[in-house]
């Protein structure tokens, strides 16, 4: 349901009639234009409950005025009569902004695209078989739904496959582009059990390539485990307990460790980590890697979204705090090298440590195993972090009993230096990802004593 | 009230739409131009401008969707559209219903004066004038941050009963953030405000305002201690904790989870859901409120729903769709992002109605508590019911009285229980300040909530004092 042909101009062509208008106005200048199709089905107990079509462009334009004065616009129409009107009303709107020293072009020996083949764009998208990927998700559901017997209802399976292309250019002379291809599925199924309580399970499994998707025996059997793994918990005991985030929970929180120290939010002062560059941020048994290099990865690119060339950047070495994630801006407000950040993190992984996660519990003795973080209680510029929890209690080194209905909360520059063992567990599979973590420091809480093992 | 399209080409449409057959087809139009500025530092770091167009071509047979959208109005690509669309049909070509303009829809939304009649210079000086405000506030304030953003979306719907009708929907929205520091000490402040109205906002909340709060709430961290650790009772104060019902009942309550038996509520209608003290409403026609809705997104002018009356369930929150397979009439909730989403039951303005109780009353009754004022995001699982809040800004309550404030921490808790534990209403209703966007399957959309002062005997707060 893709591949349609239009009749506009093409995104690439647009974006040149946007240069070549920003230079006929006399003022300096970006502009991005991209091209994204994609599929999307959904499925329930079965059958295909809804199927989606799209093919979609759009044109961003930057006008920088003498002085570092900033108007951008952007459109989905790429008539020519659309683009030269988006042009000058960028110039226009430029023509309001303040003077700011920093704004401009990065340099032209930072931007290219980093040579090498990051496979990022799987030529399977062309003979795309979506009766095929369709039947691996019924497939994946069907196997989730026979999981348990309790598990007799899906909330939704989902299916996509898309393909997104993008280039960019500035007045300076800068050309790039990138394109790829992401291919993904999931499935949630919903478990009721005698007492008439709910549980939901999902699991799903994403790649830019699609020989790389997980099978869907697999996919099935997580996600249906998961509907059920809850059942027969209590809350644990509250206060000061040493916790193990299990990797997908460790990704959340490394997650939070990149927004803390991404440029934007350094130089406003919005992060606890602002003025802590070249210091101790984490246990030295830490170490956090960038690599926007590495092929068929989920985060890989040539180039970040203003041109420049991406590179491997260590964020955190040995606890240390090494590096920014910064666009040009940031840069050069910050006086910070280029790391090629315009448009987030690439593929962000906490280095493996070499502890088993078994072991991991058996050093922890008693406390909780954190599967699944809920909630949006963190705050970056005090560092206060305060989330719901589900997972299992563990009394020296052995899961007691399933746990939700639980809060856990330290303050972030106490829980990154509270690592105290690094798992050697396998990543998730998600741009940013760590391995499982043994941490001190939080404090558990809960309405103590409520057991539903007990009610069943 | 201009038409996208007309009338005859949206009728070839959903006939194109219907040509494999199907029980329902609709056809959706949008244009938006959306304009917003930043500004930090005493300067205008960015002024920008973005404008989409596109349509959105629906088929529905039995609980079955096929969904296509184009970028380009040209007869041939929306022709191919719908039959993208068509796809998941698959028997012979089904009738729509010869389209009727609906005119003389309500006015619901709170502006006398178009939002494009503002220019640049005077939306700019908004923007200064809290940034001043809250820079000169106090010499803690090391970072001010302002954005102000408003939109005007453009929408024509045409579908197979007959429907066709546009909307003009105006969005503004003000937005302060204040970093401040004390002794090495960082804490944030951040407020916003707005609705679908336009710039006669700022006469009855002026930028001054926003920025004062945005500054109060970072000074008062200060003196904020660890929130405790455990079960309490939790005062939830007027207007935005309002959240609190978007989270532990709302979502529970929207008709696909429920047509599908996946939420914690499913089943319910009829039954005592919640203490007799609790009815919850969802209303649609709030004057200029960013829940507000003259027209939902399936061409259903919505009214308000009551949801829950004295703690007993009283229906879900329908799109069409929903509401054709359970067998009851739609209620307006059918709400997209955009032309390029199809339209799914959503929020409106939810609130829970006013009781009896006076709000020092309710305070005063509790001996060791919490007392919610602001907030930032919450969650939940609709299954299970478990949501969670996390509290912003809230205060200990000892002895009956407000006493030191707290710092952040996330409030969890089970939707049904803590609606069974909800022990004091008071008489104050009101409903937030427009600031809040629902996520649900990948769309955000403006919402309103509200709420007066209310008791919950007990919840979980996770601080670690």
């Amino acid at each position: 349901m893709s591949n349609s042909s239009h009749p506009q101009q093409m995104a690439d062509e647009a974006l040149a009639l946007a240069l070549a208008e920003l230079k006929r106005a006399g003022v300096a200048g970006e502009a991005g234009a991209g091209r994204a199709e994609a599929w999307k089905a959904q499925i329930r107990l079965g059958e295909i409950e809804q199927v989606e079509g799209s093919t979609t462009r759009a044109l961003r334009v930057t006008a920088l005025a003498a002085g570092g004065r900033r108007g951008s616009a952007s459109t989905s129409e790429l008539s020519s009569e659309a683009v030269r009107a988006c042009t000058a009303k960028a110039v226009e709107l430029a023509s309001f902004g303040d003077a700011d020293p920093w704004v401009g072009l990065p340099p032209a020996e930072e931007c290219g695209q980093a040579g090498g083949d990051l496979a990022t764009d799987d030529p399977a998208y062309a003979a795309l078989d979506r009766d095929a990927l369709l039947q691996s998700t019924i497939r994946a559901e069907r196997i989730a739904l026979d999981a348990d017997p309790r598990i007799s209802n899906a909330h939704r399976s989902s299916v996509r496959a898309s393909r997104a292309e993008h280039w960019y250019g500035s007045t300076d002379g800068v050309r790039v582009h990138r394109v790829g291809t992401v291919f993904g599925y999931s499935v949630t199924v919903v478990a009721r059990d005698a007492n008439g309580e709910r549980q939901t399970g999902g699991y799903g499994s994403h790649a830019r390539h699609l020989n790389e998707l997980w099978s869907p025996d697999e996919v099935g059997r997580e996600a249906g485990a998961r509907a059920v793994r809850w059942y027969g918990w209590r809350t644990p005991p509250n206060g000061p307990f040493p916790v193990v985030f299990h990797h997908e929970a460790a990704s959340d929180l490394l997650g939070t460790l990149i927004s803390a120290i991404s440029g934007g939010a350094v130089y406003r002062g919005s992060t606890y980590l602002a003025n802590r560059l070249g210091t101790p941020v984490a246990s030295d048994l830490i170490t956090v890697v960038d690599d926007p290099l590495i092929p068929r990865a989920s985060g890989s690119r040539p180039c970040d979204g203003e041109g420049v060339r991406s590179r491997r950047t260590t964020l955190v070495d040995a606890g240390r705090l090494n590096s920014f994630l910064v666009d040009g801006y940031a840069a050069r407000r910050l006086s910070h090298p280029y790391t090629g950040h315009d448009g987030g993190a690439t593929n962000v992984r906490l280095l493996p440590g070499t502890v088993a996660p078994a072991e991991l519990l058996t050093a922890m003795g008693t406390g909780l195993l954190i599967h699944d973080l809920h909630g949006f209680g963190i705050d970056l510029v005090s560092g206060t972090y305060s989330r719901g929890v589900s997972g299992f209690w563990v009394e020296n080194g052995i899961i007691a009993y399933p746990v939700q209905e639980a809060t856990i909360a330290a303050n972030l520059n106490d829980v990154l230096a509270g690592i105290r063992l690094v798992g050697n567990d396998p990543l998730p599979q998600s741009s940013i990802s760590s391995p499982s973590l043994l941490i001190d420091g939080f404090t558990i809480a809960s309405n103590t004593g409520t057991d539903r093992s007990r009610s069943a | 009230m201009t038409h996208l399209l007309d009338s005859a080409q949206c009728q070839r449409l959903i006939t194109a739409a219907l040509a494999r057959g199907g029980d329902y087809a609709d056809v959706f139009c949008e244009r938006t131009v959306s304009r917003a500025v930043s500004y930090e530092e005493d300067q205008v770091k960015s002024a920008s401008e973005s404008a989409r167009l596109g349509v959105g071509i629906r088929v529905v047979v039995g609980e079955r969707t096929g969904y296509a959208y184009c970028e380009d109005l040209d007869e041939a690509t929306l022709l191919a559209t719908a039959a993208r669309a068509a796809l998941i049909a698959h028997s012979g070509p089904a009738a729509g219903s010869p389209l009727v303009e609906r005119v003389g829809l309500p006015d619901r939304y709170g502006h006398v004066s178009p939002l494009s009649g503002v220019p640049l210079q005077e939306r700019i000086e908004f923007l200064r004038r809290a940034s001043r405000r809250a820079s000169a506030a106090d010499a803690r304030v090391r970072w001010v941050s302002c954005s102000l953003v408003d939109n005007r979306s453009e929408v024509t719907i045409a579908t197979s009963d007959g429907v066709f009708v546009s909307d003009d929907r105006p969005m503004l929205r003000m937005n302060v953030q204040v970093n401040a520091e004390q002794k090495g000490r960082r804490e944030r402040g951040y407020t916003g405000g707005g609705g679908r109205q336009g710039y006669e906002y700022f006469s009855r909340r002026a930028p001054e305002a926003l920025a004062d709060e945005a500054v109060r709430q970072a000074l008062t961290m200060f003196e904020a201690r660890e929130a405790p650790a455990g079960a309490f009772p939790v005062v939830l104060a007027p207007a935005t904790s309002g959240i609190l019902i978007h989270e532990a009942v709302g979502h529970g309550l929207e008709a696909d989870f429920n047509r599908k038996g996946v939420s914690a509520y499913s089943g319910k209608v009829g039954e005592q859901v919640a203490s007799p003290l609790v009815t919850v409403i969802d209303d649609g026609t709030v004057l200029g409120d960013r829940g507000a809705v003259n027209v939902d997104d399936e061409g259903i002018v919505p009214e308000s729903t009551t949801l829950i009356e004295n703690g007993v369930l009283r229906g879900y929150l329908n799109d069409r769709l929903s509401a054709r397979v359970m067998g009851v009439a739609p209620t307006g909730n059918g709400r997209r992002e955009g032309y390029s989403k199809v339209p799914i039951p959503r929020m409106r303005v939810t609130y829970l109605a006013a009781g009896n109780d006076a709000p020092e009353d309710i305070i005063r009754s509790v001996k060791k508590g919490i007392y919610a004022v602001n907030f930032g995001g919450g969650s939940v699982d609709i299954s299970k019911g478990d949501f969670n809040f996390h509290v912003t800004e809230g205060y200990l309550i000892e002895d009956g009285k407000i006493t030191a404030p707290l710092r952040g921490a996330t409030l969890i808790g089970n939707g049904p229980e803590v609606l069974r534990r909800v022990s004091r209403v008071g008489h104050d209703l009101a409903l937030s300040d427009g600031m809040w966007t629902c996520g649900k399957d990948g769309q955000g959309c403006p919402v309103g909530q509200g709420l007066p002062t209310t008791l919950v005997d007990e919840m979980t707060v996770g601080g670690k004092g």
